[in-house]
């Protein structure tokens, strides 16, 4: 099923953060696969971070993951900002790019957040269409990562797996699955996370996404900031069973520990999937 | 129900005014948003403004930061670029009228991020140079490294930035006059220097566009020679063409 990325071993990679590049590239860990990175952390035109991506894109496939475009938002797409994507990707030949469902800026005000969307009909439709243009002005097809969130609108009517695999059948972009924010948004807003994992058929789902959140009494925060949690490795696991060999990602974008924290987490996924795989052997 | 673009300009005026609410939802809830969003906007201005956070300290940064994010929105996803006016709120906000020199050294801080981001370039290509026939010297035009940036000031805002920086104590005889500075990045190195008048009006000229002839004409008892000289071997000049030929 993912024949896309034969040459990925092991499946599993880090998000590339600046305080790690010089140690990753003097030990090129064989325990990762892969890289991902920000894509707005590179639209600017030189400088260290493009100096040590391409060095170390010599060793490791990359994924390019946006937190910027807003697809959701009612505003037209910013043609800065996809120009810039696009530059990127010509330069850095990504084997994934992938972007956020959710909105962040109106009427040219830029929130700089991953903000919910109401799961209406409108807003599917808007969505589509502007998944739509991104690809088409991409030339190739992106992944959509199901968001976390600590509101949900009155007048939200569509569950938002519902909402997410309608968007890839129209679109046909792919999903990226991000277990922990399906953790988090299943605590927030009390639903079971395992009909969420049902509900997403089994050939969408092209990356997966591993984090850890901190618990500010009221939600659940998704600050990639710890490590995963039991009971998110444990739902890792039933997406395993129903998706497969995913290419799996740890993500840590605040109080970056070291490098061997992550490679940890890593090889923790790694074991998980291996076993899996045996399992069905 | 509301439209998106309803909800969507519902949730913006809720986060950026705390008297306002969002239908059906927990005032609490949105919270969280309007904290992840002010941290990450004021993150991101320490992130570029490090000397200024050092010269006013933690808190008082914090409270410039809440005025720059209340009146200045932001107008990218690249958060990269969020805070490029920064100076414009430390010239106008009444709390930092005593402390005038602020202003030109955020202006100096945006000009190293910009700097540490510019494309690279090729070294200089002296070789052409030197087949370049006498006569034709008059008509040549200079290029700039992309990462050079030039900044005048009042205040010795170079001096400010160095003292500034680790290892260094931050002590600077603060006085007025007219400063110079050139800030540029070779090999993913910053350097921030203090230029003379002479060295100014020369850079100020190339980065004009001014040919090698009228720029030796405009600066009479300057040895432009030296100073071409002495540019090229900093890779403050990197390239040249030869310009309409006459």
């Amino acid at each position: 099923m993912h024949h896309l990325h034969p040459t990925l071993n092991p499946l599993v990679g880090i998000g590339l953060r600046a305080q790690h590049a010089q140690e990753l590239l003097s030990r090129l860990p064989k325990d990762i696969g892969w890289l991902e990175v920000h894509s707005e952390n590179y639209f600017a035109e030189g400088g260290k971070a493009h100096a040590y991506l391409a060095a170390l894109r010599e060793h490791y496939p990359l994924s390019l993951h946006g937190v910027g475009l807003y697809i959701g938002s009612t505003d037209p797409l910013d043609p800065r900002h996809l120009q810039s994507l696009k530059t990127l990707i010509e330069r850095t030949e990504p084997m994934l790019v992938s972007e956020h469902l959710c909105w962040g800026a109106v009427n040219g005000k830029v929130l700089n957040d991953l903000l919910p969307l109401p799961y209406t009909e409108e807003a599917l439709q808007h969505f589509c269409a502007k998944t739509t243009e991104v690809q088409d002005y991409l030339g190739r097809q992106i992944l959509i990562e199901n968001p976390s969130s600590y509101l949900q609108y009155t007048h939200s009517i569509i569950p938002e797996h519902e909402f997410l695999v309608a968007v890839a059948e129209r679109t046909g972009c792919g999903i990226l699955l991000d277990i922990n924010n399906i953790y988090v948004s299943a605590i927030n807003h009390d639903f079971d996370p395992n009909n969420y994992l049902a509900a997403i058929p089994e050939n969408m789902v092209q990356e997966i996404h591993l984090a850890g959140f901190e618990d500010n009494g009221l939600c659940l925060i998704d600050t990639h900031s710890k490590l995963v949690c039991d009971a998110v490795w444990k739902l890792y696991q039933l997406a395993l069973q129903r998706f497969g060999r995913v290419p799996t990602l740890i993500e840590w974008d605040a109080d970056i520990p070291a490098l061997d924290v992550l490679l940890a987490e890593a090889a923790h996924a790694r074991q998980l999937m291996e076993s899996h795989h045996a399992l069905l052997a | 129900m509301p439209s998106l673009r309803d909800s969507q300009e519902q949730f913006y005026r809720a986060i950026f005014d705390n008297s306002q609410t969002m239908t059906g939802i927990d005032n609490a809830r949105l919270n969280i948003y309007r904290q992840t969003i002010f941290h990450s906007l004021e993150n991101a201005l320490r992130t570029s403004y490090p000397v200024i956070v050092k010269l006013v300290g933690d808190d008082f940064f914090r409270f410039l930061a809440q005025q720059y994010i209340l009146q200045y929105s932001s107008v990218s996803g690249d958060l990269n670029r969020y805070g490029d006016v920064f100076f414009q709120l430390l010239q106008s906000l009444p709390e930092t009228a005593e402390l005038p020199y602020l202003a030109d050294v955020a202006q100096l801080e945006w000009c190293v991020q910009l700097a540490e981001n510019a494309r690279d370039h090729a070294s200089f290509p002296i070789e052409k140079l030197i087949a370049v026939a006498s006569e034709h010297y008059s008509d040549l035009e200079f290029f700039l490294h992309p990462s050079v940036y030039l900044l005048s000031s009042i205040y010795p805002v170079a001096e400010i930035w160095l003292a500034n920086q680790a290892n260094n104590d931050g002590s600077v005889e603060l006085q007025t006059s007219e400063f110079y500075t050139l800030i540029q990045c070779i090999d993913y190195h910053v350097t921030v220097t203090a230029l003379n008048a002479e060295q100014w009006a020369f850079l100020i000229a190339i980065q004009q566009g001014m040919s090698f002839g009228t720029l030796c004409d405009s600066l009479v008892d300057v040895d432009v020679g030296a100073l071409l000289q002495q540019f090229i071997a900093q890779t403050v000049l990197v390239d040249f063409s030869q310009g309409i030929s006459t």
